[in-house]
C-alpha cells in the first residue's frame, strides 16, 4: 500500500491556522494567506496607483457576497459607475449582485471644497456606513482610498485619531474590513500608523524592468497567522486577479517510478532507463547544439504513444518548428492534427513573467497534457531579468509536479564550461535530470557531444557521448568509440 | 461708510436657512450648536432659520446630503448649498462663507 506523501495542502495549515479566516476566492491568495483573511479584523491593502488594490478588494467582497455574505463597498475616490465598469473588466458582474440586495457600491464624496471652521470628526461617515450595513445585513466591507478620506483632516495627529476611531468601530461591528491606501515611494506621507493598526497588511507593487511591467504582492504582516513570505507575482486577468505562489513544501511529490522514453533508445540507456514520468528535465547547450532536436524527438515519441504533449516555444512559430522537424524526419503535423500535440508560441517581450506563467498554466489546464516542453526558458530573460528564468521555471515545476506532468526545458548556454556554470545555478538543483550538449572541435570538424550531469534515481552514464543529427533524427555513435570519448573527457 | 468696507448693497438683507448636522452630544457638535446660535443672535437677528439634524437618529437626511463629517453646517442657497465643516469656532470663516461684511 502507498503511504500518502505530505503535500502543501495537508500539514502546515491545519496546525498553524489558529484564528478564524475567510477565503478570498482570489486564485492563489488563500494559499499565500494560509486559508484567507482574518475574520472580523482589519486588513490593509497598500500600493501605488494601478497596482489593483481596488480590484483585489472588489474580488474578495464579490466572492464573499456570492457565497451568501453580503458586502458593502465604499469608495472615497472613484465614482460607483467607474468601479462597476472596472469590476466587469475582470469578470465581476456587480450590477446583478447589487440588484439581489447582497452587495452595494457607494461613492462617498469627501467635501474637500468645504469651508473649515474648527474641529470635526467622522461620526457622520460611521452613521452612513452603519445604516447601509444594516440595510444589507453585511458582514464584510471595503473602504477604498482611505487616504483620500484622511487628507480632509490635513493634520497627522487628527488623521491618526480618526483612523483609530474608525478601526475600533469596525471591530465593534465584527466586520471583516479591507482598507485600501495609496502609497507613493516618493511621497513622504505614508500613513505608517496604519501599518501598526491593521491586523494584516498586503503590499502591492508594480515595477518596470526592461520595458516590461511586472506586479508583485507581498504580505507584510499577519497577526495570529503564518503566511507565505516573499514576493508573489500576480496578474490582473480578464477572469480576476491571479497569483502564483510557490509553497515551500510543494516540491515534495509522490515519487513516480514510471519511465518515459526520451525518444531514442540509446539515449534512454545513457540516462539510465529514460526520464521519470512527472520529473523535470533540463537540456542545456549552446545555440545549434541540438536542444530543440532532442525536444522534438521526445515530443514525437510521446505523441506516438498517444500521450499528450504541450510544446511551448519562445523561439519559433509552429510552422517553422514543424517544417524544421520534418527536415530531420520528425513529423509533428500528424500529432498536431490528431490533437495529441498542443502548441503555444509566446513572445517573451510581450509581457512579464507572471503573465506568461498564467498563459502556460491556463494552456495546461485547457489541454491536459502528460508532458510539457518549454523551448527555451532562457528566453524569459527578455521578459524582465535573469531572475525571470528562475521564477518561471520554479513555478512551472511546482505546477507540473502537482499534476504529474513531465517537463522538459531547454536552456541556452553559450559557454563551453557548462557543467561548472550550470551546477552553480539554482536552476540545476530544481531539476531531476540535467543533460548538457556540446560542440567539440576534433581538429577537422565540429562534433556533437552529450553529457548527463545528473539524473536523480538513475544509474546514468558519466561519459561524453558523440551523436549526429541526420535526415532521420538523432543517432548516437556505437559504444566502440570509447577511445574517442576518453580523449574528450581529458580535454 | 469706510473706503475698505465690503462693496455690497445691504439694503435688501438676505435671509439665511441653515441645516446643522450634529452627532448626538459629542463636544464638537455641542460647540457648533452654541456657536451657530450666537452668530444668528448677534448678526442675523430675525433673518435666519436653523434646523438641527442629529445624524445618529436621522440616517436618511445624512445620506441625502452625503454628510460624512460632523458637525457640518449647510447654508442653503438658491444656486448651490455652501458647506462649512467643523465646530464653527472660527467665526470669521463662517462669516466669509455667509458673505457677511468683514469687521
Amino acid at each position: 500500500m502507498n503511504i500518502p506523501v505530505l503535500t502543501a495542502s495537508a500539514a502546515p495549515e491545519k496546525v498553524r491556522q489558529s484564528i478564524p479566516k475567510v477565503t478570498t476566492g482570489i486564485r492563489g491568495l488563500d494559499e499565500i494567506l494560509h486559508g484567507g483573511l482574518p475574520k472580523g479584523h482589519t486588513v490593509l491593502f497598500n500600493g501605488g496607483p494601478g497596482t489593483g488594490k481596488t480590484l483585489l478588494g472588489m474580488e474578495f467582497l464579490y466572492h464573499r457576497a456570492m457565497g451568501g455574505e453580503p458586502g458593502l463597498f465604499i469608495s472615497f475616490e472613484e465614482h460607483a459607475d467607474d468601479i462597476r465598469a472596472n469590476a466587469l473588466s475582470i469578470g465581476l458582474d456587480t450590477i446583478k449582485l447589487e440588484q439581489s440586495n447582497k452587495f452595494k457600491i457607494l461613492h462617498f464624496q469627501i467635501p474637500h471644497g468645504a469651508v473649515r471652521s474648527g474641529d470635526f470628526n467622522i461620526q457622520g461617515l460611521l452613521t452612513l456606513i452603519k445604516g447601509n450595513l444594516d440595510a444589507l445585513n453585511a458582514t464584510t466591507i471595503v473602504l477604498d482610498a482611505v487616504d483620500v478620506l484622511l487628507r480632509v483632516f490635513g493634520d497627522p495627529e487628527r488623521e491618526r485619531i480618526e483612523m483609530y476611531m474608525l478601526n475600533d468601530w469596525l471591530r465593534e461591528q465584527s466586520l471583516t474590513a479591507i482598507l485600501t491606501v495609496k502609497s507613493m515611494a516618493q511621497e513622504k506621507k505614508s500613513y505608517s500608523f496604519l501599518d501598526f493598526m491593521a491586523d494584516c497588511i498586503i503590499f502591492l507593487d508594480q515595477r518596470t524592468t526592461g520595458q516590461v511591467r511586472t506586479r508583485r504582492l507581498n504580505v507584510m504582516k499577519y497577526r495570529g497567522s503564518d503566511f507565505l513570505s516573499n514576493e508573489h507575482p500576480y496578474v490582473i486577468s480578464p477572469n480576476g486577479v491571479v497569483l502564483m505562489p510557490v509553497s515551500g513544501v510543494s516540491l515534495e511529490y509522490p515519487e513516480n517510478k514510471k519511465r518515459v522514453s526520451t525518444g531514442d533508445a540509446a539515449l534512454d540507456k545513457i540516462i539510465g532507463g529514460g526520464f521519470f514520468h512527472g520529473s523535470a528535465i533540463l537540456l542545456s547547450g549552446p545555440s545549434g547544439s541540438g536542444k530543440t532536436t532532442l525536444a522534438v524527438t521526445f515530443t514525437r515519441a510521446a505523441c506516438s504513444r498517444n500521450e499528450k504533449t504541450l510544446y511551448v516555444s519562445f523561439e519559433e512559430s509552429r510552422d517553422v518548428l514543424f517544417s524544421r522537424s520534418k527536415s530531420i524526419g520528425i513529423d509533428l503535423y500528424q500529432d498536431w492534427d490528431a490533437n495529441r500535440l498542443g502548441f503555444l508560441s509566446l513572445l517573451p517581450e510581450s509581457a512579464g513573467v507572471e503573465q506568461h506563467l498564467l498563459w502556460i498554466s491556463d494552456a495546461i489546464d485547457a489541454f491536459g497534457p502528460d508532458h510539457l516542453v518549454v523551448d527555451a526558458i532562457t528566453a524569459c530573460r527578455r521578459m524582465d531579468s535573469e531572475r525571470a528564468v528562475f521564477d518561471l521555471l520554479l513555478r512551472l515545476i511546482v505546477i507540473c509536479r502537482k499534476k504529474e506532468i513531465t517537463c522538459l526545458y531547454t536552456n541556452q548556454k553559450d559557454t563551453m564550461d557548462q557543467v561548472m556554470q550550470i551546477t552553480g545555478d539554482r536552476i540545476a538543483s530544481l531539476v531531476d535530470t540535467l543533460v548538457t550538449l556540446y560542440h567539440v572541435d576534433d581538429g577537422t570538424r565540429l562534433c556533437r557531444r552529450l553529457l548527463v550531469v545528473k539524473s536523480r534515481g538513475s544509474n546514468h552514464s558519466m561519459r561524453y557521448h558523440p551523436f549526429v543529427i541526420t535526415g532521420r533524427g538523432i543517432a548516437f555513435a556505437s559504444s566502440e568509440k570509447t577511445g574517442e570519448q576518453a580523449k574528450i573527457q581529458e580535454g | 461708510m469706510n473706503k475698505n468696507a465690503f462693496p455690497g448693497n445691504f439694503k435688501e438683507q438676505k435671509y439665511y436657512e441653515f441645516i446643522l448636522f450634529v452627532a448626538g452630544n459629542e463636544p464638537n457638535s455641542m460647540m457648533a450648536r452654541k456657536n451657530l446660535a450666537q452668530l444668528c443672535e448677534q448678526e442675523l437677528k430675525g433673518r435666519s432659520k436653523i434646523k438641527i439634524v442629529d445624524v445618529m437618529e436621522d440616517f436618511d437626511s445624512a445620506a441625502a446630503h452625503n454628510i460624512l463629517l460632523t458637525p457640518t453646517l449647510l447654508i442653503q442657497n438658491a444656486n448651490a448649498d455652501i458647506m462649512v465643516i467643523g465646530n464653527l469656532n472660527n467665526r470669521e470663516k463662517v462669516r466669509a462663507a455667509l458673505q457677511l461684511p468683514l469687521e
